[in-house]
């Protein structure tokens, strides 16, 4: 199991890239700060 | 959702049982932004509770004690949360490992050291006694009244493997948050970490400090700083052991 944090200061392109990283690694649990502004439920699901 | 600070997400085979169970009325102005925490249950792993922080930045709120009592606010209430089973707090603490709010016993303390987990200590009240807490889905007129939670009685330390981290490096990753001015006295410090509670330290296999996520690269190798894509903040990562001798439902 993985746990994971990342302090995104609102770059829409880190939080691409970490949805994608995660897409594989089974049960994770994630924390992230400073999401990009108006990012939907369905993006993040989008991306990962 | 519009910029907020903590944002917690689980892969689609955890289920949530319990929600954003943190609520500090009215002795922080944004503190329901700065914690959240969710109780969880992991397949092959069971039932866990997990905090996402985002401390106040020292550039904002200086050491001192005005920091003090809003980061021992937010560690009373992780206290409070905490039903004293298995527990990730995670996120920017934007504190060293060995800075006070993490390190102090009556803040978060989070132990280097793996023997020192089979201590305890008591609560200590604080100033603002008397407000009402919410506390596992019940809420307390005051803090008195939390002393008949079997929950709050004894508090324990946390483990921080991130002091893993802490010696010389030579090579990347060096920290998780690049300091670019002058008055720091680590250029590569260790703001963002990841803590357990005692009962999974010896499940802690490894933490890692990425910088790289899949082919991307996430510090520029030619100036050795980070890359102005993706901040100034590099991820973390902790595996725990899953249970293998038995699978839970």
């Amino acid at each position: 199991m993985l746990a994971f944090t990342w302090n995104l200061r609102g770059q829409r392109e880190a939080l691409r890239l970490a949805c994608a990283y995660l897409a594989d690694k089974g049960s994770t649990l994630v924390c992230l700060q400073e999401m990009p502004e108006q990012v939907t439920e369905q993006e993040i699901r989008t991306w990962t | 959702m519009t910029d907020p600070r903590v944002v917690m997400l689980v892969s689609r085979d955890v289920r949530i049982k319990t929600p954003a169970a943190i609520f500090i009325p009215g002795v922080l102005r944004d503190a329901a932004e700065r914690m959240v925490g969710a109780e969880v249950h992991v397949p092959h792993v069971g039932d866990l509770q997990i905090v996402g922080v985002h401390f106040p930045d020292k550039r904002n709120l200086p050491e001192g004690p005005p920091r003090e009592r809003v980061v021992g606010t937010l560690s009373d209430q992780m206290r409070f949360f905490w039903s004293g089973g298995p527990l990730i707090v995670l996120g920017d603490f934007n504190a060293h490992p060995f800075d006070r709010e993490i390190a102090l016993r009556t803040m978060l303390w989070a132990t280097r050291d793996r023997l020192e987990l089979v201590e305890e200590r008591d609560p200590i009240p604080r100033e603002d006694a008397g407000m009402p807490i919410f506390h596992q889905g019940q809420t307390y007129a005051s803090r008195d009244d939390l002393k008949t939670v079997k929950s709050f009685q004894k508090l324990k330390p946390l483990y921080n493997p991130m002091w893993r981290w802490l010696g010389e490096r030579h090579a990347h990753p060096r920290g998780t948050y690049y300091r670019k001015h002058d008055d720091s006295i680590v250029t590569w410090q260790c703001l963002d970490q990841i803590l357990v509670s005692p009962d999974l330290a010896e499940r802690v296999e490894r933490v890692d400090i990425l910088d790289r996520l899949g082919p991307q690269l996430l510090i520029d190798p030619k100036r050795a700083t980070m890359t102005d894509i993706y901040g100034d903040h590099l991820p973390v990562e902790l595996t725990l052991k899953e249970r293998t001798e038995e699978v839970l439902p």
